[in-house]
């Protein structure tokens, strides 16, 4: 790698107007489609292509990379404020950020979110220059008998986010499993749990499922509690000091904060796993690792500070594979790799020979972008906090709104509306008796990467599948997280039995 | 007696992972294997949990239900927004129904209901489906009517 | 006298037909046409259909044309969203050639009839290829044809187009290989990368850039016109069965990315849509936005893709059947009249002959339907020895679905 292109894409950059101009205009774009729930990823990539359509390639590129890079940056917003997801990744940072406003601390998780992400982002970035040299053999590492055992290891978090009611969560969890399971089965092509209706032909759609199990019943309860999100009372001097208090969260917890941006690059490296994943298991990372636990849940800002690196981080990894061959990191790529080619811009290993300032090009872009976000955001932040303190009644009819609307857009389909509503009344029952729904997801997302990794394996291999030194490598590891969770448990127990 | 929601909400659980359970054994082997291995022992972990509510229910007295008729009112306005919009499309249910919540559910006052009316009806009409140009549902009776 | 009425007839034919066109054109002025893709946002279908929705606009009377997104259940919701439309020539649509084979197949959910769709044109032709890994072992696919040990081929999920293509290219002509399903978008070549599988077969375009990174080649193409240079399929069918087979799989590659509206449009309605499509696909500013996107574009009217249609769907009843058998779509089941050889297990598995081969069958006790004498029976009370008529599944297990003996 000559370092003259690393430094050299940068002064273009930075020496470009038009590219500065285009990257300033895709930060209020990218927020926007962030927080309206449906608009992110693909659509909004999409809606974008006509306007590009004919311009110079790399600006192009930066362009929607810029846009694309911080919509998870803006999807975060209505997460913390009203516990919608903006984004399917955005619910992980529901769990907590959610408490966090309604006990008051609005500014402080919007704070945390801004510094993560804009951390995650740029350590997203450098991955991503840094893993350039390596890129094939690690990508290739990862085949079918890989991407179960990494299932399974996701699915063992269900028990980590169980908190204290473990045969409830687990309950969950396997709930999310089953609800993975409707559809046309790719193995056997038999249509599984659709009822005679073509719609669920695709399966449970996981933004509908996400917005109907954290958004709905939040709404609800608002409705039946009344007042605001925040029922804290001193809606008095919520400023920058707030924010600025969350941005030192940040700082605080940099071993955390660069752990999770390092996982959430990685998950976004290795193509079929998606982004959902990336954020909880690094929420349930930061769950493990923690010292006090039982915090999560109801305000932890740890609980938003990891999902969100890795929210960033992910893309600058999910660009790698998309960049190199030409085979889409996450369903946003996808359609990148469309708009790309478009611009006249051929992915695949030729890029990185014939190209390479572009490449890093790229690469600067996400950092810019991500650190640009932040600063603007930031301004914005301690405003977007007062709507916390709002009138709850006037906020719920909007939320179902942009809920319904969110749903219907993620497949096109007005019968994802129906199965919002049933899933959240569904979803209420469990905020109200206190069954954990952050394993819903969990099931729902990995579920289908479980079971059809499980079949490709074995047609492959047969049962000897497991014994591949990758795999045997990750075995181990889930073994270990599991017996640690199991352990702890028991030294909490003896903790709470030695107090008394 | 009435039953309590802890109770109902393990029962409905229940009921989901063996109603899956029943319907997959209809499948050929392979792929009833998955439901299979996570509906049983789901439906062993919600009876466990059903029982472990029941107990809990019978020691703790009831504590008055009275959440449950708010509850019901905003499921009750939740299914109006979800019938308006599926039945008469976004652009126009929007305005009527954030009208109609923001006057009778939130009880403001009709000038605040209709600026909200109003701003919805901008943000479906005017955003999404001018600008963006991203075609919303369109109601299921304007489609019957033609 | 009558040379009057001829001459009246003439009058009134050369002054009706331009009344009609324009008729239709007066229709169309000031209204929005709304142009239905089967797939969500992005990839193929979506990048032709919004060109395409692009330049109809230009060439139709109409105020605008916008594309709506209707994907489910591989291109089959879109496709029935099309067939149920209003005819009046305001809703249009394209989706995958390959639902040829879901109507073909009697799929369920299936509530379109393509020989009723009026056919307004199609925009390329996409022949169907194999493609071998460069590390696959094969250097061509003869070699490739006369591997001893089962192959394995990726495909997408089973009852897609490809899966199709793939299971029934291994029937015409024989080929040993064990397709591996589950594969969606580029996961096949990643899978071929990884050295698991040796090859997938699917659209020449799609696996383009694969082969051009060098990954792999083109080991066969079916149908086309022979200009790409690659191995014919065609070459190595062996008999009036492949060769049909394999014409199904042709003509599906000649007609790319379709374009039809629900049947029933009046008739100079369809005309303008049709003239309408093939002067945007004639357009030069398309061509030019075309190979900026880097999608070829081979169109043909709607009349001449109603023929192919029509030949595609026109299948021998032996084909029909044949067809079935490969896709084991509702597990096709083999009627026997034979005596029941061994009984195991208390009646839970029962061997007989069939034909030429010895089968054991799986007897369910809740699915299968036992009869003795006439009279609904139980599957303990069956004996070996025993005369019987026995429907069976011919894969799997064997399982059998109806077990009829007398005495």
């Amino acid at each position: 790698m000559h370092l003259d292109v690393v430094f050299s894409s940068l002064r273009d950059l930075i020496t470009s107007p038009m590219a500065l101009g285009l990257i300033l205009l895709a930060m209020p774009i990218g927020s926007f489609f962030g927080i309206m729930p449906g608009l992110g990823g693909k659509l909004g990539i999409v809606l974008l292509i006509p306007f590009v359509f004919g311009m110079d390639p790399t600006l192009g590129a930066v362009f929607l990379l810029a846009m694309h890079s911080i919509v998870h940056t803006g999807g975060a917003i209505p997460s913390i404020l009203f516990g919608v997801p903006g984004t399917g990744p955005d619910a992980a940072t529901i769990v907590d950020g959610y408490p966090m406003a309604q006990k008051g601390e609005g500014g402080r998780a919007l704070g945390a979110m801004l510094a993560a992400s804009g951390v995650g982002g740029v350590i997203g970035a450098l991955f991503l220059a840094l893993m350039l040299p390596v890129l094939e053999p690690v990508v290739l590492a990862f085949g079918p008998a890989e991407f179960f055992v990494l299932a399974i290891f996701g699915i063992t978090f269900i028990a980590t986010l169980s908190g204290r009611s473990l045969i409830k969560g687990l309950c969950v969890g396997l709930l999310g499993l089953m609800l993975a399971c409707v559809g046309m089965d790719p193995q056997t092509g038999v249509a599984r749990f659709t009822f005679g209706q073509l719609y669920l032909w695709d399966g449970v759609d996981v933004v509908t499922a996400v917005l109907a199990i954290f958004a709905v019943p939040e709404m609800i309860a608002l409705g039946v509690k009344g007042g605001a999100v925040s029922s804290a009372q001193t809606a008095a001097r919520y400023g920058f000091r707030d924010v600025l208090a969350g941005m030192v969260d940040v700082a605080r917890h940099w071993g955390l904060t660069i752990r999770t941006s390092i996982i959430g690059a990685v998950v976004g490296l290795i193509p079929g796993l998606g982004g959902d994943v990336a954020c909880w298991v690094c929420y349930g990372h930061a769950v493990q690792t923690s010292k006090t636990p039982e915090r999560f849940g109801h305000g932890a800002v740890e609980g938003v500070i990891a999902p969100e690196t890795a929210n960033n981080s992910k893309e600058g990894g999910a660009l790698l594979p998309t960049l190199f061959f030409g085979i889409p990191g996450s369903s946003g790529m996808t359609v990148m790799i469309g708009a790309l080619i478009m611009l006249g811009i051929q992915p695949g290993p030729a890029l990185m020979i014939e190209n390479l300032h572009l490449v890093w090009t790229l690469i600067w872009t996400l950092v810019i972008a991500n650190i640009l976000c932040v600063i603007l955001l930031l301004a914005c932040a301690p405003w977007f906090s007062r709507l916390t303190f709002m009138r709850g009644s006037l906020l719920i009819p909007f939320v179902f709104l942009m809920a319904m609307v969110g749903s219907y857009l993620s497949q096109f389909a007005w019968e994802n509306m129906i199965l919002l509503v049933g899933i959240g009344a569904l979803g209420y029952l469990l905020y109200k008796w206190k069954w954990p729904r952050p394993p819903f997801v969990i099931g729902l997302v990995l579920g289908p990467i479980a079971e059809d990794s499980l079949n490709k394996s074995l047609a492959l291999w047969g049962p000897a599948f497991l014994l591949r030194p990758l795999s045997l490598v990750m075995i181990v590891i889930t073994i270990g997280s599991v017996a640690f969770y199991f352990w702890r448990r028991r030294r909490a127990k003896v903790q709470v039995a030695y107090d008394h | 007696m009435t039953i309590s929601g802890r109770v109902a909400t393990s029962a409905i659980m229940l009921a989901i992972f063996a109603g899956m359970v029943a319907i997959a054994s209809g499948y050929p082997p392979q792929a009833r294997f998955m439901p299979y291995v996570v509906g049983i022992p789901g439906v062993l972990l919600c009876a466990v949990q059903l029982v472990l509510d029941l107990r809990e229910s019978r020691r703790a007295a009831a504590a008055g239900e009275s959440t449950l008729r708010r509850e019901l009112f905003m499921l009750g306005w939740l299914l109006a927004f979800l019938a308006g919009i599926v039945l008469f499309g976004f652009v126009y249910a929007t305005p009527v129904l954030l009208f109609a919540f923001l006057r009778y559910a939130a009880r403001e006052r009709t000038k605040v209901a209709l600026a909200g009316a109003a701003g919805g009806f901008v943000m479906m009409y005017l955003v999404f489906v001018e600008m963006l140009e991203i075609p919303l549902h369109d109601g299921l009776i304007p489609a019957w009517l033609g | 006298m009558w040379k009057v009425a001829c001459a009246a007839a003439i009058v009134a034919g050369i002054t009706a037909a331009p009344a009609s066109a324009d008729e239709a054109e007066d229709f169309f002025k000031g209204k929005t046409l709304t142009y239905v893709v089967a797939t969500s946002p992005g990839g193929g279908y979506d990048t032709y259909g919004r060109l395409i929705a692009r330049y109809l606009e230009k060439h139709l009377p109409v105020s605008k044309v916008i594309v709506k997104n209707i994907p489910g259940a591989g291109h089959i919701v879109g496709a029935n969203t099309i067939y149920a439309a209003e005819p009046d020539g305001l809703t249009i649509g394209s989706f995958n050639t390959g639902l040829v084979y879901a109507q073909l197949l009697e799929l369920d959910g299936v509530q379109f009839d393509l020989h009723e769709m009026s056919w307004i044109g199609k925009a390329a032709s996409d022949t169907r290829s194999l493609v071998l890994g460069r590390d696959s072992g094969f250097v061509d696919f003869d070699a490739f044809a006369a591997a001893k040990e089962p192959v394995k081929l990726a495909s997408p999920g089973v009852g897609s187009a490809a899966y199709n293509d793939t299971k029934i290219l291994a029937a015409a002509l024989n080929l040993n290989v064990e397709v591996i399903p589950g594969f969606d978008g580029t996961e096949g070549e990643m899978s071929i990368l990884r050295g698991e599988v040796a090859g997938q077969v699917g659209t020449t375009s799609s696996l383009r850039s694969f082969v051009a990174n060098g990954h792999g080649f083109y080991a066969l193409e079916i149908g086309g016109d022979g200009s790409s240079g690659m191995p014919q399929a065609a070459a190595y069918a062996k008999d009036d069965n492949a060769r049909a087979l394999l014409a199904l799989v042709e003509a599906q590659g000649t007609v790319g990315r379709l374009t039809a509206g629900p049947p029933g449009i009046p008739e100079n309605r369809l005309a303008l849509l049709r003239q309408a499509y093939v002067r945007a696909l004639a357009d030069p500013e398309l061509l030019a936005d075309a190979k900026k996107l880097d999608i070829p574009i081979a169109p043909a009217d709607g009349a001449q893709v109603a023929t192919l249609i029509e030949t595609a769907l026109t299948q021998s009843p032996e084909t029909t059947a044949l067809l079935k058998h490969i896709m084991a779509a509702k597990a096709p089941t083999v009627s026997v009249k034979t005596e029941l050889l061994t009984i195991e297990d208390g009646g839970k598995k029962v061997t007989f002959q069939s034909g030429s081969e010895t089968v054991t069958s799986n007897v369910s006790g809740s699915r299968t339907q036992v009869e003795i004498d006439g009279k609904a029976a139980e599957r303990k009370d069956l004996k070996a020895g025993m005369a019987c008529e026995i429907e069976y599944e011919s894969s799997g297990e064997f399982e059998s679905k109806i077990i009829r003996c007398g005495g």
